[in-house]
């Protein structure tokens, strides 16, 4: 079997698992074991040892567990329902009434989670109730939410961000600040979308009355800033040059807790319940980026890396055309892998041919971030879609429908981003330390 | 429609979570356990840092280890719940039999993963533990004890693929006599 052609089975023996339902970490480290026995025999297997204590034995990756279990604590202490009521409030009176506050709480909570899933659940869990009560649009509301949750791997702390920094040496503080404006630009866009559908179509959200008094801003102000606190003490210090990433991570839980404990109802039993689902979700995160680099050093072993980079660098594309390839790329993908995965999977062959085409390793991280994104709503296996649909009764067409308006919002915002890279590099270049 | 999700925690027809046994246990309170030491070691870290301007320089090392713990001795609590992600693309489309096959098929290959890779963990163990290999810190770690914590985990992984397997081939018999009985 010829070189070129032994990849290409591996990616289709790759794909066939996946698609069958094999768990996604062993779908990628059983091909990578059959590549590296195929190139060389039972002798290839000898650096995997060195392998796994190079890639788990990782300050950097530390990070990683301690961000799961800060947003696990806001969770289970319910300071989530408090921050959506205290939002509720605030930005309710917009056209879209609690469709802005799902934007917006989805965005906050973000801010603390570097998880969509959690995002999703964590702000949908408490919002599609609500929204089915008050008569909102079904489709919408779910679209919203499951759209927003994306955010909370694009707004810092965002464990996408993390393996991609881990996998490529880039700064993660950096990669987060990188993230901060295309952020904050696609909530924008989010609720753009979300008040120019209500004003066109006004059945699709009832009005809401705002806090009404000083005293009723003031309580719903209360409300949202045990977030504001947490977010200051977990990203500010990193930003500012502080505190290292785990560091930042570490302030945050020591922050939840505090903060869990004197505005949710967190108690001890709680504290526990929130590791041990902390180890489960990170357990299943690490394996993935584990059975990654097995991946990766199949591919480097087999020397495939150079030749896919000659290969595309053979093409002689544009550094737009060259966009427009990976957006094909990641939009087939995005429907096949899930969002991880994607990332561990194309990054060590598609980084090396950056430099070719001038393209910053940050502006790289936020566009493959943004596919991810689009990837995590996208049918049949976006992964936002299957958390929405089960915290409520409606069908997954509907969740799907639903979304179908903000994946052309994600679009803009990735095409403004690839055409100014700056909104993106700016904050890095200028802020950091 | 296809289905990505967590721990099956929403009906996926592939999840069948094991009872926990002792070995998941263990495994699931030392994740625990490192966890704490974590956020302590980090943390501590940080207060003397703000505080005193001193610094133990041990977070860094210590972090890792601890990752490493986390990374392989969670493995086989993540195994019996279920808490892998997969994508129901096909499986919710199988007969109950056929999804049986499928399950022991991958339970196969997975734990053929599994036992090459303790094998390679464990080889990789005894060649630090011989050559007395030490962290290049200030702790001078003998790095055969954090790295035991891989072959632990990738044992523990075994044992618990072991379990699923014995589980899904039980589920294959049920599921072919059934077929069967309706011949």
């Amino acid at each position: 079997m010829s070189p070129d052609v032994q990849i290409v089975v591996v990616f289709a023996f790759f794909l066939v698992l996946l698609a069958c339902g094999m768990s996604v970490p062993f779908a990628i480290a059983v091909p990578a074991m059959f590549y590296l026995l195929l190139q060389g025999g039972l002798q290839s297997l000898n650096s995997l040892g060195l392998v796994s204590w190079g890639s788990m034995n990782s300050f950097v990756l530390t990070c990683v567990p301690l961000f799961m279990l800060m947003a696990e604590i806001l969770r289970v202490s319910g300071l989530s329902s408090r921050i959506y009521g205290g939002l509720a409030r605030l930005v309710a009176r917009l056209p879209g009434g609690l469709l802005q506050t799902n934007i917006a709480g989805c965005a906050i909570f973000a801010s603390v989670s570097g998880s969509s899933i959690a995002t999703a659940a964590s702000i949908g869990g408490v919002a599609l109730p609500q929204l089915i009560r008050r008569n909102y649009d079904r489709r919408l509301a779910a679209g919203s939410l499951a759209a927003g949750g994306t955010l909370g791997i694009l707004l810092p702390p965002s464990f996408g961000m993390i393996v991609y920094g881990t996998f490529t040496e880039t700064s993660v503080p950096k990669l987060f600040m990188a993230g901060v404006v295309p952020g904050l630009i696609m909530t924008a866009a989010f609720m753009i979308y979300i008040a120019a559908h209500a004003l066109a179509v006004p059945a699709v959200a009832p009005r809401e009355s705002g806090p009404g008094s000083l005293k009723g801003l003031l309580v719903a102000l209360a409300d949202v800033l045990p977030f504001g606190l947490l977010i200051a003490g977990t990203l500010g210090g990193i930003y500012a040059g502080l505190v290292t990433t785990t560091e930042g991570a570490t302030i945050g839980c020591c922050l939840a807790i505090a903060l869990g404990a004197a505005f949710g109802d967190l108690t001890l039993h709680k504290v526990l319940d929130a590791m041990y689902s902390t180890i489960r979700f990170a357990g299943n995160i690490l394996f993935i980026i584990f059975t990654a680099y097995v991946f990766s050093y199949a591919i480097s072993f087999a020397g495939v890396g150079e030749k896919v980079t000659a290969f595309v660098v053979g093409l002689h594309l544009s550094r737009l055309e060259f966009f427009l390839a990976l957006f094909i790329l990641y939009t087939v993908l995005g429907c096949l892998i899930e969002s991880l995965g994607m990332i561990v999977i194309t990054v060590p062959l598609i980084f090396p041919v950056l430099p070719s085409y001038g393209i910053d390793p940050l502006l790289f991280g936020v566009v493959l971030v943004l596919f991810v994104e689009l990837g995590q709503i996208s049918p049949p296996i976006g992964i936002n879609l299957f958390v929405i649909q089960s915290i409520w009764d409606g069908k997954l067409g509907e969740v799907i429908l639903g979304t179908i308006p903000f994946h052309l919002a994600m679009f803009v915002v990735l095409a403004l981003v690839i055409l100014w890279p700056d909104l993106a590099l700016w904050l890095p270049y200028h802020l950091s330390r | 429609m296809a289905q990505t999700e967590q721990g099956g925690a929403h009906g996926s027809p592939s999840a069948h979570r094991l009872a926990e046994s002792m070995v998941e246990r263990i495994c699931r309170l030392a994740c625990v356990a490192a966890l704490v030491v974590m956020l302590i070691i980090v943390a501590v870290d940080i207060l003397t840092r703000s505080l005193f301007n001193f610094s133990f320089e041990i977070s860094d090392e210590l972090g890792g280890y601890l990752l490493v713990v986390i990374a392989f001795v969670s493995l086989p609590v993540c195994q019996t719940s279920q808490s892998f992600h997969r994508v129901e693309l096909v499986q919710s489309r199988l007969s109950p039999f056929w999804r049986a096959v499928s399950h022991v098929i991958f339970d196969l290959l997975s734990l053929t993963f599994c036992a090459l890779l303790l094998w390679q963990l464990a080889r990789f163990e005894l060649s630090s533990f011989r050559f007395g290999d030490r962290a290049p810190t200030y702790l001078a770690t003998p790095l055969w004890i954090p790295q035991a914590m891989m072959a632990l985990g990738a044992a523990a992984l075994c044992f618990s693929m072991v379990r699923t397997l014995v589980a899904d081939v039980a589920r294959l018999r049920k599921a072919r006599n059934t077929v069967e009985g309706r011949r």
